[in-house]
């Protein structure tokens, strides 16, 4: 007598047996076994390994790129590092001409300047008070940071030389914006006691301009 | 005694063989290539994965160090040369919007032939004004010279005065007022 295990045994023995005891189901079923077989190869063996390495292998694009911006940023920092070092001395003269904070001395320097190469005389300098700001925001469009200082002058000339010290003054490196020129005529006694070549008089009033970081 | 040897010719006897035995030799025959290839595959992609995470460990490395060096910049080169380029960007606003007055200045002594002249320019807020207290007939030149330039516009008196006497001898006071206009100044290059 057969057990009952032993008997299912036997019979899915004996179904094993049909499927492959005629040469077109044994070809179908090892086909089909066949085609199973490598579906579970791909999905546990090569699945699994191609994704990890796929994954991998884009997260390296991103990181490829985020490395070529970086160091697209580091060398345009350094490049501006080794420009500035290379201009210097250009970079301390616009720093000169448009410092952080109102040097009159420099400004006083320049307006010498500027009086010896014209032939003129300067008669008074007047520093005034700092500008105010929200004029000059209006007037050229810019931040708070841009303060300005007032300065009055009275120099003696002829109308040629005068006119070249403004001319001269207005394209200086250092920015001075002459707010009001007046010139103008000597005379009576001052006229008859002047000098042939210092007849006109001239009043200016400009601003030179500073850079102040931390203005709120 | 002899020892006896026996040959046997015919072919041995094999049981049937039983399903089991059929795939065992499926397995050991056409499976081995499945099987083979996906361990080649599984080899290669293993190999691919080893090369990518160097790779990968590498570019770590390379953006810490990136990262490092413009965390250096970001605290003590950038902000310079931010404040440079930002200072330079103003420089050039304020250069293209001041003054401009020597131009004008030169404009109007150019229409004025006698050097001598007792006149008082001033050029201020966009506004030139012309304060004179001789000679009508160098007004009128100058006030004709001053409409026909395209750097003036409403050209006006705004003070004439003449009596009697400065009728005869072509002189008065008078203050000839303009605005301003195409005064900018060449830009930065």
């Amino acid at each position: 007598m057969m057990s009952e295990a032993e008997t299912k045994s036997q019979i899915r023995q004996n179904r094993l047996n049909e499927l492959l005891n005629t040469s077109q189901k044994k070809t179908y079923f090892v086909s089909a076994v066949t085609v199973l077989f490598v579906l579970l190869m791909v999905l546990i063996g090569i699945l699994p390994s191609y994704s990890a390495f796929t994954a991998q292998a884009a997260q390296n694009v991103r990181r490829q790129e985020a490395i070529d911006q970086l160091e697209q940023k580091r060398t345009t920092i350094e490049n501006l590092v080794q420009e500035q070092d290379n201009k210097q001395t250009l970079v301390d003269k616009f720093n000169t001409a448009f410092p952080n904070q109102y040097d009159q001395i420099s400004v006083l320097s320049e307006v010498d300047g500027y009086v010896l190469k014209d032939g003129v005389n300067l008669l008074n300098s007047t520093f005034t008070s700092v500008t105010n700001t929200n004029d000059i925001i209006k007037k050229f469009q810019v931040t708070r940071q841009v303060q300005a200082q007032s300065v009055s002058l009275l120099l003696e000339g002829d109308r040629d030389t005068l006119t070249n010290f403004i001319s001269d003054m207005e394209n200086n490196v250092t920015i001075f914006d002459i707010g009001s020129a007046v010139i103008t005529r000597k005379v009576g006694k001052e006229l008859e006691n002047s000098d042939p070549n210092k007849q006109f008089k001239l009043t200016l009033q400009f601003n030179f301009f500073f850079y102040v970081q931390d203005a709120k | 005694m002899a020892k006896s040897v026996t040959f046997n010719l015919l072919k041995p006897l094999q049981p049937p063989k039983t399903a089991w035995d059929k795939i065992y030799d499926w397995i050991v025959d056409k499976a081995r290539y499945v099987v083979m290839v996906t361990i080649i595959l599984i080899a290669a992609a293993f190999v691919a994965k080893v090369i990518v995470d160097t790779d990968a460990k590498n570019k770590k490395k390379q953006i810490d160090s990136l990262t490092e060096r413009l965390n250096f910049y970001a605290t003590d080169v950038e902000p310079k040369l931010r404040l440079f380029a930002t200072k330079e960007d103003v420089y050039t606003k304020l250069w293209d919007s001041s003054s401009n007055s020597a131009d004008i200045i030169k404009e109007i002594y150019s229409y004025v032939t006698n050097p001598g002249a007792d006149l008082t320019i001033k050029v201020a807020d966009g506004f030139v004004s012309v304060y004179g207290t001789e000679d009508l007939d160098l007004l009128r030149s100058l006030e004709a010279s001053l409409r026909n330039s395209p750097s003036f516009s409403s050209v006006t008196f705004s003070n004439l005065t003449i009596n009697q006497q400065d009728v005869q001898d072509l002189k008065g006071d008078y203050v000839l007022t303009a605005v301003i206009k195409n005064n900018k100044r060449t830009s930065l290059q």
